[in-house]
């Protein structure tokens, strides 16, 4: 330790109890600054880490909507996905059909999110009891349902279900109806909370909801090189304008522009915080300085020069942040962690997703914030500190 | 560089001091010339206000004369940058002042090995220099104590260690027994001869005739000039 570091910090530690309440202090402000930082990136990182994870390098959808957004379908689903899969570098392209369905169970009845994909399609959901769908099965479609629908209605393992395109007996009886098994429970990656899902085989919810064949909500394309995935967007989006073609960052990016008052809020708030932050700083130190202009004095006669002095000041503003930095950061996660639990509660949010994401990226941007606060708020006090004259001071504490 | 006769520390030529003031400027020095070789103790005496102290902290270093020159260690004051004098005066010159102003915080060795770590010592030689400047002022059993648990001599020893720390040619001492009990403030006296008899040239600034007394050359100062 270099006896500027040396000295900032034993000088902090002469005023054990004002330096532990600013260290509080900026410990409240910095866990603050943390929870505005995780929210600023946290949805976004939340998606993409959740997208990461289930292997699919681009999607397209139909022109201006994301995936699932309203009733819009690619009309040609199947035949883009097969142009898609015969491109280099394309593992699979899996046309998904998303809609809203009806579920009858003995008397009961209760609406249900459907996703019809092709059979073994994984990355939607992860079973958990069970098996997943087969690629091709006689007799009544099989089913995957999600936790929710097995939960709430008592659905199991082999139970038989009927599915409507629409709602209500009187409905139904002019709609089609399609008994399906239940073969397996799974956990769906974007369900809301409190929804019910199913997974079915495509050709099936297609009938069900009366949709053209090969209709699609969304094409999930897999790459053995993901590198390229920014090129086979590009290339889909020029084929057919009818559809939007996204990598994950070109995604993220558009269900950022939709969030931007996340950001607007946290960068208010965390702005608040770094400005509450910089008057502690700055008001403690130069309080502290004040008292010490005798020894500041002293040291320049020693021969520290008016950079080291200035240097020394500012040190103890970047050790008064560096000492809240541990505190900051406890209180912040679990601060966020129950800011997190209220936003999720909310009606409409996927259970995968968080809004308060603890990243690398937010953890050094919290620090090197505070720590550059604890730098500026460091700034006057060690200007007033390294332009104090030696003699003049020298000679007013000898008086005093 | 600046011409110095062999031998000399610091000389002073012709050098005035003046302090602009809302009501008229004020003349603290007028015209000192003066020369400071090894080995020398000098004590500059004289009543409050006659330019002692301004007088020393002008041959420290620590302020530039209005005119006339301040050559330390054959370098004009004046010609040199803030930092590079703040070097200098790191290097070469010792401070002793009449508050101690020993850092509370730091022990009684941490205060001596200060100005060795700011030259940029590495951690083994300063261990073994402040042990040696303990055993100079009689305090190595103190070595671990603060200032607060120090008497008034003994802080002024190690305030006299700590101006030594890193081998200076020359050691400025601005009041430093006035607050000090007159048996206490003899011996910080004959240690300051002492140190100059090893060839340190020492400047003591005092109103103790008796201290002064202790000096090889003694000065008298009034309103900004050398008497006698």
């Amino acid at each position: 330790m270099g006896p500027i570091a040396f000295l900032a910090t034993r000088t902090l530690a002469r005023s054990a109890a004002r330096s532990l309440l600013v260290v509080l202090g900026l410990s409240v402000t910095g866990a603050l600054l943390l929870d505005m930082t995780m929210l600023a990136g946290g949805l976004e990182a939340s998606l993409g880490a959740i997208m990461t994870r289930l292997g699919f390098a681009v999607r397209v959808v139909p022109h201006g909507t994301l995936p699932f957004e309203g009733d819009a379908e690619i009309v040609d689903g199947d035949h883009l996905a097969a142009a898609i899969a015969a491109q280099p570098g394309v593992a699979a392209a899996v046309p998904i059909l998303g809609t809203n369905v009806y579920v009858r169970r003995g008397p009961s009845r209760f609406p249900s999110f459907a996703l019809g994909v092709p059979g073994g399609t994984p990355g939607m959901y992860a079973v958990f009891e069970g098996s997943d769908l087969p690629a091709a099965r006689p007799g009544d479609p099989p089913v995957v349902i999600n936790r929710t629908m097995a939960q709430l209605d008592g659905v199991k393992l082999g139970d038989t279900l009927v599915l409507s395109g629409v709602p209500g007996p009187y409905l139904q009886t002019f709609a089609a109806l399609q008994p399906v098994h239940v073969i397996g429970i799974a956990d769906f990656y974007f369900d809301l909370s409190g929804q019910r899902s199913l997974a079915i085989p495509t050709p099936f919810l297609r009938r069900l909801r009366d949709a053209r064949d090969g209709s699609a909500s969304v094409i999930l394309v897999r790459m053995t090189q993901p590198r390229g995935a920014e090129a086979l967007a590009r290339w889909i989006a020029a084929r057919d304008p009818r559809v939007d073609a996204f990598s994950i960052p070109g995604f993220l990016a558009r269900a950022g522009r939709r969030l931007t008052y996340f950001n607007q809020f946290s960068l208010v708030l965390g702005t608040i915080s770094v400005a509450v932050s910089f008057l502690l700083i700055t008001t403690i130190v130069t309080l502290s300085v004040g008292e010490r202009l005798g020894e500041i004095a002293m040291l320049r006669a020693l021969g520290f020069s008016r950079a080291r002095i200035g240097t020394l000041v500012l040190a103890e503003g970047i050790v008064l942040a560096a000492a809240a930095l541990p505190g900051a950061f406890i209180l912040g996660v679990a601060i966020a962690g129950y800011l997190d639990g209220i936003l999720r509660s909310a009606p409409g949010v996927p259970q995968g997703l968080h809004f308060f994401t603890l990243t690398a990226g937010a953890v050094t941007r919290t620090a090197l914030l505070l720590l550059g606060t604890g730098a500026l708020g460091g700034v006057y006090p060690a200007m007033m500190a390294a332009r104090q004259g030696i003699a003049a001071t020298l000679h007013r504490e000898v008086l005093s | 560089m600046t011409a110095q006769e062999p031998g000399a520390v610091v000389t002073a030529a012709a050098v005035t001091k003046m302090y602009p003031m809302p009501g008229g400027p004020v003349h603290a020095l007028r015209g000192v010339t003066l020369t400071v070789e090894r080995g020398t103790f000098l004590s500059i005496a004289g009543p409050s206000g006659c330019g002692k102290s301004t007088l020393l902290h002008l041959l420290g270093g620590v302020d530039r004369p209005t005119t006339g020159e301040v050559s330390l260690l054959g370098r004009s004051t004046s010609a040199l940058g803030e930092s590079a004098l703040a070097r200098t005066r790191l290097r070469h010159v010792g401070f002793v002042f009449q508050r101690f102003f020993l850092l509370p915080m730091l022990t009684a060795e941490e205060n001596i090995a200060l100005p060795m770590l700011e030259a940029g010592a590495r951690t083994d030689e300063p261990r073994a220099r402040v042990r040696s400047l303990l055993e100079r002022v009689g305090l190595v059993d103190r070595a671990r104590h603060r200032p607060g648990q120090l008497s008034g001599g003994e802080l002024q020893r190690v305030a006299i260690a700590r101006a030594l720390a890193n081998r200076p040619a020359l050691l400025l001492a601005d009041e430093p027994t006035g607050e000090l009990d007159e048996a206490t403030g003899r011996e910080i006296g004959e240690l300051l001869r002492d140190l100059s008899r090893d060839g340190l040239a020492v400047v003591l600034v005092t109103h103790n005739q008796e201290l002064a007394a202790l000096a090889t050359r003694q000065l008298r100062m009034r309103d900004g000039v050398v008497t006698s």
